[in-house]
């Protein structure tokens, strides 16, 4: 059986030679879609199966001027003591593992010396408390039911910018859908009323 | 009907796989909140507010409701708007 690291060091490899074909996305999703369970002969068969130019691909998982990059990035973030994901290097500081929340935000707060509300940080911080632990700050008693807290303080509301009526025309606008297509609001003109409702994060109650 | 969230799409996209929803999710990740702003719906800790609103077949705002973003609306509240446009 083949180690650990090589099944890595083959799947970055794999990534790569997708991405120069310009699927990197797609190989990535498959080979989600498939780990544990990836060696070389699975990976070969997810090129395939993506329709990628075969011969161009095994060039690309032999490429040896990518295979010293990796080697190399590999030897310099095991000489900073990394062996883990996550792991987060913050101006220079290392959090290692899986870490509450606070312990981000006391680094970050440290490097940036500033946590004003609607600054620029204060977005991120929020968006990182949401990819950190959805879930578990959810955990608890309160406004969902039993065992559930309201995951939201009170933020103060940006400046309302259109202050919206009803009876005004509803500004278009075009994002991309867990369908697969870009939406916008003008899809919908003449064929069906639609319901828009904004969500304040995932894996929260729609 | 159309979600909107702030959220990327990978996260989306495992949200969504795990709860079988019969609607598309947008992902409004970037620009940053551009839509939630539009809509002045966006706060000020970067995530959307619990809005609702409906635009009929004109792109008319027919109906805005604004919720306290800690309680569930519920699908009874969503069956009213509808009932009462279609009265209309």
């Amino acid at each position: 059986m083949r180690s650990y690291s090589e099944n890595s060091r083959d799947t970055a490899l794999a990534a790569f030679a997708a991405w120069d074909q310009g699927k990197f996305w797609a190989m990535h999703d498959l080979i989600f879609d498939k780990a544990p369970q990836i060696d070389r002969t699975v990976l070969f068969s997810l090129a395939e199966k993506l329709g990628l130019d075969m011969k161009k691909f095994a060039a690309g998982m032999d490429d040896k001027k990518l295979l010293d990059e990796l080697t190399e990035t590999r030897a310099r973030v095991r000489a900073m003591d990394i062996w883990s994901t996550p792991t987060l290097v913050i101006n220079g500081k290392i959090l290692k593992g899986h870490q509450p929340f606070e312990k981000y935000k006391e680094l970050i707060d440290e490097a940036l010396g500033s946590t004003s509300e609607g600054s620029a940080w204060h977005r991120a911080s929020s968006a990182l408390r949401m990819l950190i632990s959805p879930r578990s700050a959810y955990a608890g008693k309160g406004a969902f039911g039993e065992g559930r807290v309201p995951l939201f303080v009170k933020a103060p509301a940006l400046k309302a910018v259109n202050a919206l009526r009803v009876g005004q025309k509803a500004p278009e606008f075009e994002l991309p859908s867990t369908h697969g297509n870009n939406i916008k609001l003008s899809d919908y003109y003449g064929k069906k009323n639609v319901l828009l409702t904004f969500l304040p994060a995932a894996f929260t109650p729609v | 009907m159309l979600g909107v969230l702030t959220d990327n799409m990978p996260t989306l996209m495992a949200w969504t796989q795990g709860i079988n929803l019969s609607f598309p999710i947008l992902s409004d990740f970037w620009p940053h909140g551009e839509v939630a702003l539009l809509y002045d719906v966006l706060r000020s800790e970067g995530i959307a507010e619990r809005a609702i609103f409906v635009v009929d077949r004109k792109g008319i705002i027919k109906y805005i409701d604004i919720h306290d973003i800690n309680e569930d609306p519920g699908i009874n509240a969503i069956l009213r708007i509808l009932e009462a446009i279609e009265a209309k």
